[in-house]
């Protein structure tokens, strides 16, 4: 698998799909039971987090699809240059709630899944992370389609991390099914660190080409979060009192574009 | 990477992907499966309700994926899926017509019985259009 001899490679990456996979299950399919092991008797709406632990497990099956994407076709760079930021970034992100309720297992298995990631990527000979290949125009594919939709992308991304620097309680104020308390800031400040890291294998992508592996990461995720949107609107009758519009625009506008980067160049991979 | 070179059978087997998934999670997550219990006659579910619900959803959400490995493999390769997610979906319109022709409570909402129905005819036209319905490849002469 992996589309390399090399053991040491595939255990890694079996060690990061096994962790992945297993919180993105927990996460998005037993929100609870994570809720349950951080609890540390402050949270004041259990709803708020429940929604944002469900969002954290479908980005850990994104990221689980993209391995078993890598297995038939091989390592991408795109995908370490995502994951590996991110990690970094959810470490410290995780640090917080871990000393408040004196569970280290995230932090550890953060960091097992990041040795084995950087394991990985410096025995499969990519070399220099820094040293950045140019392709022989932006994004590496002529279509314009999926050209204008990346830059979409890395625009959406940019500005939603622009928000959290202007006004860091915008998601949460302004989603009536969202309360802001301080543990649910933190999981909005989560989510702008998954944003940087986007904006990080995005700009990789805009210099050295289009990565299909991050296109089924993306179409995953998004996918994912559109039917909890189609699942929110149907529990609700349709009404989107409760809703945020920006949100809403934001899952669509992602749901739809995954799909058509991906169905435009599909066959080229 | 997708080896399905029809198009019309690419976009059915990607709408009912998406379909699954939506019902796998409404099945699978208690205030979706609730409001979708009430749609639907207003039954009380209560937790061993919940857990058999849960359990439809993974399955759906299972047949979801399988599509999508449907996609990525050649349709001689799908056609024993095929023919088992046609019965599968058949069976599912034959009770959900049974249960609207013989519960009046459930005749308010047709929803489910249309979804199947499509679901159904969708895998027959995806099953005929990839040229191995049983009978066709037979030389009667």
């Amino acid at each position: 698998m992996f589309k390399t001899d090399d053991k040491i490679i595939e255990i890694c990456m079996a060690i990061s799909f096994l962790i992945v996979t297993m919180y993105g299950v927990m996460m998005f399919f037993d929100p609870n039971y994570i809720l349950s092991r951080y609890d540390s008797g402050t949270n004041p709406d259990e709803y708020t987090m429940l929604v944002f632990i469900t969002w954290f497990g479908m980005f850990n099956l994104g990221a689980a699809a993209g391995i078993i994407y890598m297995g038939y076709k091989g390592l991408d760079r795109a995908y370490f240059a995502y994951v590996i930021p991110l990690l970094v970034l959810l470490i410290y992100w995780n640090l917080s709630p871990a000393e408040q309720s004196g569970n280290y297992t995230g932090v550890t298995l953060l960091s097992i899944n990041l040795l084995a990631l950087l394991i990985a990527r410096y025995r499969s000979g990519f070399g220099n992370p820094f040293n950045i290949p140019k392709a022989d125009q932006m994004w590496g594919v002529s279509d314009g389609i999926t050209k204008g939709l990346l830059w979409l992308a890395l625009i959406g991304q940019s500005v939603n991390v622009l928000i959290y620097i202007v006004d860091p309680g915008n998601l949460i104020n302004n989603t009536g099914f969202l309360e802001m308390s301080a543990n649910a800031q933190h999981f909005a400040f989560g989510m702008m660190l998954i944003s940087i890291a986007w904006i990080i294998t995005l700009l990789f992508q805009l210099r050295t080409g289009l990565s299909m592996t991050m296109v089924v990461v993306a179409l995953v995720i998004s996918t994912l979060w559109w039917v909890l949107a189609m699942n929110f609107l149907i529990a609700n009758n349709f009404e989107t009192e409760g809703g945020n519009m920006l949100l809403a625009v934001t899952i669509n506008i992602n749901f739809f574009a995954s799909l058509i980067i991906f169905f435009r160049n599909q066959s080229n991979f | 990477m997708i080896k399905n070179n029809d198009t019309i059978t690419v976009i059915i087997l990607v709408l009912i992907s998406i379909v699954a998934l939506i019902y796998g999670w409404m099945f699978f997550n208690g205030p979706s499966a609730e409001a979708f219990s009430n749609r639907i006659g207003g039954a009380e579910v209560g937790e061993a309700g919940y857990f058999w619900m849960r359990l439809i959803g993974v399955i759906y959400i299972a047949l979801a994926i399988g599509n999508v490995y449907a996609l990525l493999a050649t349709p001689q390769e799908c056609a024993v899926y095929y023919r088992a997610m046609i019965t599968l979906t058949f069976f599912t319109f034959l009770r959900a017509l049974w249960i609207t022709m013989t519960n009046d409570e459930s005749t308010t909402n047709l929803m489910p019985l249309i979804a199947q129905g499509l679901v159904w005819l969708g895998f027959l036209t995806v099953y005929t259009r990839s040229g191995q319905r049983i009978g066709t490849n037979i030389t009667w002469a």
